[in-house]
């Protein structure tokens, strides 16, 4: 074949290429505009339907039709849309619909799928209207993590010990989305997580033990106190400083004195932690101690150290007026911009 | 006379035409390349999204804290609609350092009258240097807002400065007149809450230019009418869409734009930021914050996501795009020079051996091997070595190509993001795909030249940039002068 003409069948495919792509760019804008146009009104009425059955509650039946004649499509578009916002006997309604519809039965089917993407999709709708089918129970354990991630939102719905340890578990996940995933679920959950949780701390490896003590710092029960106690000891300056933030988190006479013993904690972002502590707890017979921690080796401990002060309240105020005047110009600096903030009534 | 003058360009044109053909070759198998990566990541991304619920972020007390760092250089007319935009991103953990740049208008007294701001003391831990701090400011209504007045020193040691004083996790470095979308953080955060080794991330930058705004929010998406920003509206398309994604398969990125793109802020710190002596100080820190890690062996990866959106306003002058082009090409061309051992280099992984070649021979020559084709075609067809229909189909095809990757990144995008909802706008879009290649195309070819010489001589000035302003402009109130201390 000679240049000529192979340049002639190339340029004769790239015409071919590129009306098919110009088709295509039309055709997808044509098809949207109509189908923005024809779900539009039907999802309008649906909502205004959903909007009077919550107000009124004798109107179900309508809201109930015109959403069975919606397509399966806009059926979960409008469960995705109202999911989040309803609770209670509101989301149960929702639920019913969602069984009503065949959407549950679907879910369950895409649950078992061998494509990652459509068993990510079965459980998103499982959790959307709180279906706690056994079906999304092994997907907690499935090798793709956007599905592991997505079972474990679900979870909230089956709140059972088995369920509980392996969300915990999920809390050393490599997969920080698993991880995110685990701890919220198991926020949400409260209670039932505490007992669970605590176990799971005596035991856990590191990389657990910092996800589960993140979880019992959002938590803050009473119960943690002796799992805190003790690893307020850790040989790991990690975990000490979790532990001794959730210690100023939980409170008592023996956390505070922790805390406080963490001041001297060879290791900043443990002394960090206690200083955090101990403004949370507001705990101001500390404060000639931690006074002393504004002439610390590391910057961050000195500024910690500051609003430290700061969150103490008169006592504070008072060795921070001192120290504004300090030979030692960092702790001044500190001091006088702790000082300052107290007018803005920002925390950092 | 003609026969010798003909033989003499044969045998120079020879080789040189052989090595174009081969580069012309090489080049649209990379670009064939990325906009299948580009596909295929499209639709695992799209995937990914269907189980992230973004609310369950939004509402979380154990998301990332994020300082967003807007550097701010006389924008008086404009800081107090982009701040307040800031202010109400979706975002749980959020606090906003505003860096007012040794501004010579009233942009701090501004700030300090519309955010009732009170100085405070200048207390922080300068761990990377930067020129001096004049005033700090923190505002009584919004707790999460930081101003900071200093000296001039441009956008790279003003986003230090927001560095040093920043307290988030993850910090977020923008234009003070870029808008960005309200749900874009969360969006950008998800790679760096999925992956710990991910250290940068970076959304999609639209133009701006004839869309609606109010408040530091979009309100219509339009494609402009004026040749400048509509061919830049498909030009950026493709660089993020084709390049950028295609490349998170393909080894990773090594440019977040400076506009809009996540960093975690310790090993920023420990890189030392961004650097002042260069005008590609986005690109260069990538490349650093990247090859430290390989250094240091943790594997720092860049993300580019492209569902976050940040618009932008882009030059609509020949004169303000030409000098911001040459300033890219100078930029571009300074990065790869200072980490030039990363080039091939096996220890630096698929950075070494597929990214960085691909930016120096696709990225970096291709201006100077564009040119050379074009005057090879010239010299070509005057001393009659080449048949003029063969040349005329040949530039056909070359364009032919450019318009198949246009086009295929419009329906890329059409079919994940659907921004542009007006068939009429879809028009305008496709001719724009067309237009550039008619002048617009040669001209960005003689910019980046231009650059490169530029670069050669040692240019390092950033040429003056115009904008119109796209935030709502409010009437400056009578303030006083701003406070230094």
């Amino acid at each position: 074949m000679s240049p000529d003409a192979l340049v002639r069948m190339v340029l004769f495919g790239e015409l071919m290429a590129l009306a098919i792509g110009v088709l295509l760019l039309v055709a997808h804008a044509w098809w949207w505009w109509w189908y923005e146009r024809w779900s539009s009104g039907r999802l309008d009425a649906v909502r205004t339907a959903l909007r009077e059955a919550l107000a009124e509650g004798d109107r179900r039946l309508r809201f109930t039709r015109d959403f069975m004649r919606l397509p399966m499509r806009l059926q979960i578009y409008l469960l995705g849309e109202l999911a989040p916002h309803l609770t209670g006997a509101e989301h149960e309604m929702l639920r019913r619909l969602a069984q009503q519809a065949g959407l549950l039965r679907k879910a369950e089917q895409l649950c078992r799928s061998w494509f990652w993407s459509r068993r990510l999709f079965g459980a998103k709708l499982c959790t959307l209207v709180g279906h706690p089918a056994a079906v999304v129970l092994p997907l907690l354990a499935d090798r793709n993590a956007s599905v592991r991630a997505q079972a474990v939102e679900w979870a909230i719905h089956r709140p059972e010990p088995d369920v509980v340890a392996q969300l915990l578990q999920m809390l050393g996940d490599r997969d920080g989305r698993c991880r995110f995933a685990a701890q919220d679920t198991l926020v949400r959950l409260g209670h039932d997580a505490i007992v669970p949780l605590m176990t799971f701390i005596a035991t856990a490896d590191r990389a657990g033990l910092l996800g589960a003590l993140e979880v019992a710092l959002t938590m803050a029960d009473a119960r943690l106190l002796a799992p805190a106690r003790t690893l307020a000891a850790s040989p790991h300056a990690d975990v000490r400083a979790r532990a001794v933030l959730l210690l100023g988190a939980l409170g008592s006479a023996e956390g505070v004195a922790l805390v406080e013993r963490a001041l001297d904690d060879t290791e900043a972002p443990v002394r960090q932690a206690a200083l955090r502590a101990l403004a949370s707890l507001g705990h101001w017979p500390a404060a000639a101690r931690v006074a002393a921690l504004l002439h610390d080796s590391t910057w961050d401990v000195r500024r910690q150290a500051a609003l430290c002060l700061r969150a103490l309240g008169a006592p504070g105020t008072i060795y921070l007026r001192r120290l504004r005047d300090s030979d030692d110009l960092v702790a001044a600096a500190v001091a006088r911009y702790a000082l300052d903030l107290a007018a803005t009534g920002a925390t950092a | 006379m003609m026969w010798y003058l003909a033989t003499a360009v044969e045998a120079v044109m020879g080789p040189v035409e052989t090595t174009v053909l081969l580069y012309f070759c090489l080049i649209n198998i990379c670009y064939t390349g990325l906009l299948t990566a580009a596909v295929f990541e499209m639709r695992r991304m799209r995937n990914e999204a269907i189980g992230i619920n973004d609310h369950i972020v939004v509402g979380s007390r154990l998301a990332p804290t994020i300082s967003i760092l807007a550097p701010a250089y006389n924008e008086e007319a404009t800081i107090t609609a982009s701040v307040q935009s800031l202010l109400t991103l979706d975002y749980p953990n959020l606090e906003v350092v505003v860096i007012a740049d040794g501004c010579k208008d009233a942009t701090v007294a501004v700030l300090t009258q519309e955010f009732a701001l009170v100085e405070v003391h200048r207390a922080y831990s300068p761990r990377v240097h930067t020129k001096g701090v004049v005033a700090l400011y923190r505002s009584v209504r919004h707790a999460n807002l930081v101003v900071v007045d200093k000296l001039n020193g441009g956008k790279a040691d003003a986003l230090n400065v927001g560095l040093n004083l920043a307290s988030g996790d993850l910090v977020c470095a923008i234009d003070a007149d870029t808008l960005i979308e309200r749900g874009a953080l969360v969006r950008l955060v998800r790679p760096m809450m999925i992956d710990p080794d991910v250290v940068a991330t970076g959304g999609t930058i639209r133009p701006v230019n004839a869309v609606e705004t109010k408040n530091g929010r979009v309100l219509d998406v339009t494609v402009p009418r004026t040749l400048l920003a509509g061919v830049q509206v498909v030009e950026y398309l493709r660089a993020f869409l084709l390049g950028r994604l295609g490349l998170n398969r393909l080894g990773g990125n090594l440019i977040i734009s400076g506009a809009f793109g996540l960093f975690r802020r310790e090993p920023m710190l420990e890189s030392g930021g961004w650097l002042h002596d260069t005008v590609g100080e986005d690109m260069e820190l990538v490349v650093r914050l990247r090859r430290l890690g390989y250094e240091r062996g943790t594997a720092s990866k860049v993300v580019f996501v492209p569902d976050p959106t940040a618009w932008t306003e882009v030059p609509e002058s020949w004169g303000v795009l030409g000098r911001q082009r040459d300033r890219w090409h100078r930029g571009l061309t300074d990065t790869l020079w200072r980490h030039r051992r990363l080039i091939g280099n096996p220890y630096y992984g698929a950075m070494g051996l597929v990214v960085f070649p691909y930016f120096v021979l696709v990225e970096l020559l291709a201006p100077i091997v564009e040119a050379l084709g074009l005057v090879i075609l010239a010299a070509s067809l005057a001393v009659g070595l080449i048949d003029r229909t063969f040349a005329l189909l040949f530039f056909a095809v070359a364009l032919g190509i450019g318009l198949i990757l246009s086009i295929a990144t419009l329906l890329l995008d059409q079919a994940s993001f659907m921004r542009y909802r007006r068939p009429g706008d879809l028009a305008w879009l496709v001719w724009w795909s067309i237009a550039e290649n008619l002048g617009f195309r040669q001209m960005t070819v003689y910019w980046r030249l231009r650059g490169l010489v530029k670069y050669m001589r040692g240019r390092s000035d950033w040429g003056a940039m115009t904008r119109k302003g796209f935030a709502t402009k409010t009437p400056v109130p009578p303030v006083a002068p701003p406070r230094a201390s």
